[in-house]
């Protein structure tokens, strides 16, 4: 089997193309994997350690030099910084919201305007996270608005 | 470019306040007509006032408490400035009561800018709420 790597032009998105005549099993597992790794992540919770797909998690927060991920019921320390998560999950529905935060979009209800500037955002499991204003106009784009 | 045009929002905003307070002040002590140079002073005191106005707005503050510090913080120094440059244009008499005239007119603008920015805010707020719901309603 050939195996090329090609770089992608300024711009573009990293892309998996396979050219087989027909998919086996290994392939299939190799896709698997490949697909898993992009939507899992680890994340620490006492002594525990638990992979957290990235659909179940609400948003990330910095506090004190730590990252953690918040699910709906429970919250896990990363072992990345926020930056590392922001440009990692740019194409996913991650978006950097204030200084501390990534929130995941799909996950907001609503948002509403505060009157010292900022904004609110509420989240499918009713927590309120804030949005800084210099994010809203990343947040509009996101959204194709 | 995107902060260039957040200044030129706050400029149009907090100037046409202040004309609205002026008119209103002139209306008020039975003004016959506003003075030519009266313009250009409230043009100088909406780009002055704009200018920390933009550096307030996006100074994030954690607690309750810090935004209380960073409001209070910014009306005193909007205040400040527009005494000085009242005082400067021949707006106010350096005293007690021009003082605290000029402050009540800083906190009308404040409010009318404000109030104005609120709004296109509530606007925004829609149309993201309105899309949030088409793209992960049913999620």
């Amino acid at each position: 089997m050939k195996i090329t790597i090609e770089t992608p032009k300024p711009g573009e998105e990293d892309e998996i193309i396979l050219r087989c005549a027909s998919v086996d099993d290994r392939l299939l597992k190799l896709i698997q994997s490949f697909r898993n790794e992009k939507d899992m992540l680890t994340g620490y919770v006492d002594d525990r350690i638990q992979k957290l797909a990235l659909g179940d998690i609400f948003y990330f927060e910095a506090v004190d030099n730590k990252v953690y991920a918040y699910t709906a019921k429970q919250v896990y320390e990363v072992h990345k910084k926020l930056y590392e998560i922001e440009e990692e999950y740019a194409n996913t529905d991650f978006l950097r919201i204030s200084k501390a935060i990534v929130v995941n979009v799909s996950k907001i209800t609503y948002i509403r305007p505060m009157l010292n500037g900022r904004f609110e955002a509420k989240l499918k499991n009713d927590e309120k996270v804030i949005i800084s204003r210099q994010y809203v106009p990343a947040l509009k784009e996101k959204l194709d608005l | 470019m995107k902060k260039i045009g957040e200044y030129v929002k706050w400029y149009v905003y907090i100037t046409t306040s202040i004309l609205m307070v002026v008119a209103l002040i002139f209306g008020l002590y039975g003004a016959e007509e506003l003075p030519g140079e009266t313009l250009w002073q409230i043009l100088v005191s909406g780009f002055a006032t704009t200018l920390l106005t933009v550096v307030m707005v996006y100074v994030d503050t954690a607690t309750v408490m810090g935004s209380v510090f960073k409001f209070v913080g910014h009306y005193l120094a909007l205040c400040a400035t527009m005494i000085v440059l009242g005082g400067r244009f021949g707006w106010l008499n350096l005293n007690v009561r021009g003082i605290a005239m000029m402050m009540c007119a800083v906190a009308a603008v404040y409010v009318l800018a404000f109030g104005a920015y609120y709004i296109i805010d509530l606007r925004s707020a829609k149309q993201i709420n309105r899309r949030l719901k088409e793209k992960y309603g049913d999620e």
